[in-house]
């Protein structure tokens, strides 16, 4: 049994990539429990294909992103940049009020950039939970400050939701992990493996739900274009993704990461 | 009458003796009514030191704001509207306030603050935010022009945190009343340190229009702080000024419907029920203070009356078997405790009260019991000196309390004496 580490790609994915390292526990367990059901894919096969799937060097993005609030709705027209596993830029093009305003993700940390003051400014761990620029991502789903490397471990079984039959991925954390959630499905489609949804639990309880949809091709691979993120204690709030363009493994200046190249494309 | 003449005569005879049980009455009431001068004289201080910096003595805010603070729950207050709170009579002075809560930092390190927009002049004469400037200086009465940084005026704390002095350039990030991300450069003109632990280490003072331009409110505010000559009268100030606004006194009850933009007027108690409650709690304690003070005065007396009981025990048995009833023999050996617990609680409530009033008039030194000359207690500020709160109930309640102690104490000693049998106790047999 080997232990080996990989990536997954989580939420607000693509465009961050935000990786999502996970210690495989291969948690090789029994075929499915129930009689006829099909045989459980290797653990180690599914997690790689996770990786592949949104893994590439370099990325660019096109993104409307809809904030639906108890008092009013909000859209946002974003562009987006990555580097490796660490590098991130996301700057809101639209609308004018907001325009300019950015996040920054390098090895360093995580910071805002204020195009009024023209200046960054760090966002201290202590505010990952938080909301991301008002939406309901929060900051943490763009660093990932929570090791999902050290922190949990992932085991395969078969779900049916709706009438459909889906693979699950559960991570469940190691005992005593510091972990906001204390268990995380990942719904996949059983045969070509495609995100569907990604449940958020605490303490045995839903707190927050992300959808997939939209599948397209893209570099031959099919891949969702559009993402609706639900807190269930706000029934009638979201957030929705939608790619507008997404451009993988294309030539991104390791520049474009710091003040000075992050000043150019938000003033642009 | 004859049993005071009796009781007196008693007492007179052992003089030394008397006399050490009056000075230990005296003390214990004299102590009692120090003790309650100060504990009253600190829950003003206090109740000063949690208002005065921070939330001024009457606040009016929406209903909604108050349920939960959030940026979008402000109102329009207008200038006619502000004029009339000002004319209410006990008012002092009124702040317009708009508050926010976001990020304040600069590219190092960060935290999230609470902003209040304030009138630099209008702020000034409410609270004494103006003169806790430790470095720089408050805000200018006019915002600088729009192409300069905002100004900015930090908490000790925050300022601590993100080791900025004056001089120093901020970036304010937060979502704003409209969900927008509002964002400005600031330059810290001034630090200060009130002593208020939450406002130190949290609050940023912007000029009133920075903010609202900061926070997409229009003309609107959040709160307004008003100051009141007296802490006491604050819950009468409330309600006048709710009259002067058309709103109403504190939040309506239950949590039934949302509420909405009603504006409340609330008065110190309800805006800080915390402190309310310490104090009557505290108030409570003072019985704790007097049964171990008035148990050794009790002790003394309950001793004195005894011994000087068992002395005279053949001249009590010779009084019964000449027909001294025993109800008299206690109503005279009553007395006797009655006129030490009198005495002594008069001398010790007027020495007790001279120097509460000396230590109200004066204020005792603090620095006595500390390194620190002025302290912070609980986040709230204290200066050197603490200046009493002498009241006639302070002086009052403590010898109320004394007598009933002496009588009781009394007691026994009479009981055992007015029960003596007159042949055997001549004989000088014991019980």
């Amino acid at each position: 049994m080997t232990i080996r580490t990989s990536c997954l790609l989580i939420a607000l994915a693509t465009a961050l990539s935000p990786t999502l390292c996970l210690e495989r526990t291969a948690a090789q367990e029994a075929p499915g429990p129930e009689g006829g059901e099909a045989q459980l894919p290797d653990v180690d096969s599914v997690l790689d294909y996770l990786d592949d799937l949104y893994r590439s060097s370099s990325s660019h993005a096109v993104m409307e992103m809809t904030v639906i609030r108890e008092r009013g709705t909000r859209e946002l027209r974003l562009e987006s940049w990555s580097r490796g596993e660490e590098d991130a830029l996301i700057v809101i093009r639209e609308p004018a009020r907001e325009a300019g305003t950015a996040t920054l993700r390098t090895e360093d940390g995580l910071w805002n950039y204020a195009p009024r003051a023209d200046r960054l400014i760090r966002i201290p761990s202590g505010l990952l939970s938080e909301s991301w620029m008002g939406s309901h991502f929060t900051n943490d789903d763009l660093v990932r400050e929570t090791s999902y490397d050290e922190d949990y471990r992932a085991s395969l079984s078969w779900t049916e939701r709706e009438g459909e039959r889906y693979l699950q991925v559960t991570l469940t954390p190691r005992p005593e992990a510091p972990v906001v959630y204390t268990e995380l499905r990942f719904l996949l489609t059983p045969e070509a493996w495609i995100p569907v949804r990604w449940e958020y639990l605490d303490e045995g309880e839903l707190v927050r739900v992300m959808t997939f949809d939209d599948v397209q091709s893209v570099d031959g691979k099919p891949l969702p274009l559009r993402m609706v993120v639900r807190p269930t204690d706000e029934p009638d709030e979201r957030t929705v993704v939608r790619y507008r363009e997404l451009e993988l493994d294309v030539p991104v200046d390791a520049d474009l990461f710091t003040r000075r190249g992050l000043r150019r494309v938000a003033g642009s | 009458m004859t049993s005071l003449k009796l009781g007196l005569r008693n007492l007179a005879r052992n003089r030394w003796r008397s006399g050490l049980t009056l000075a230990a009455v005296a003390v214990a009431v004299g102590l009692m009514v120090w003790s309650l001068s100060l504990y009253e004289g600190w829950i003003q201080a206090m109740v000063r030191g949690a208002t005065a910096v921070e939330t001024a003595q009457v606040q009016v805010h929406t209903a909604g704001y108050v349920d939960q603070p959030r940026a979008y729950r402000g109102f329009r207050l207008d200038a006619p509207e502000l004029a009339s709170v000002r004319r209410v009579p006990g008012v002092v002075a009124a702040s317009p306030r708009v508050e926010l809560h976001g990020l304040v930092g600069n590219e190092q390190r960060s935290q999230v603050a609470r902003i209040l927009g304030v009138d630099p002049e209008l702020e000034r004469r409410t609270t004494p935010v103006a003169e806790a400037v430790t470095a720089g200086r408050w805000l200018a009465d006019e915002p600088p022009s729009r192409a300069e940084p905002r100004e900015v005026v930090v908490g000790s704390g925050v300022a601590r945190q993100l080791q900025v002095e004056p001089g120093d350039e901020l970036v304010t990030f937060l979502e704003a009343a409209d969900g927008s991300l509002g964002n400005d450069l600031l330059r810290v003109v001034g630090i200060v340190r009130t002593g208020n632990t939450a406002l130190d280490q949290q609050t940023v003072y912007l000029h009133l229009s920075d903010a609202r331009t900061l926070g997409a409110l229009e003309g609107e505010v959040h709160e307004l702080a008003i100051r009141t000559e007296d802490l006491t009268r604050a819950a009468e100030s409330a309600r006048e000024v709710a009259a002067a606004l058309g709103a109403r006194v504190g939040m309506p009850e239950g949590d039934g419907a949302s509420p909405g933009e009603e504006l409340v007027v609330r008065p110190w108690q309800e805006v800080l029920p915390g402190v309310n409650q310490m104090i009557v709690v505290f108030r409570r304690s003072y019985w704790i203070l007097y049964l171990l003070v008035y148990l050794l005065a009790a002790a003394g007396i309950l001793n004195t009356q005894r011994m000087s009981a068992l002395e005279r025990r053949r001249e009590f048995g010779v009084m019964m078997a000449i027909g001294m009833r025993p109800r008299r023999m206690f109503r005279t050996l009553v007395v006797e405790s009655g006129v030490v617990g009198v005495l002594g609680a008069l001398i010790g409530a007027a020495g007790g009260a001279a120097l509460s009033w000396y230590h109200q008039a004066h204020g005792l030194d603090m620095s006595l019991f500390t390194d620190q000359a002025a302290f912070s207690y609980m986040g709230v500020a204290f200066t050197e000196r603490l200046y009493f709160d002498l009241t006639l109930g302070n002086v009052v309640e403590p010898v109320l309390v004394m007598l009933g102690v002496a009588l009781l104490s009394g007691l026994w000693p009479a009981i055992r004496s007015a029960r003596i049998d007159p042949a055997p106790t001549i004989a000088g047999r014991t019980e």
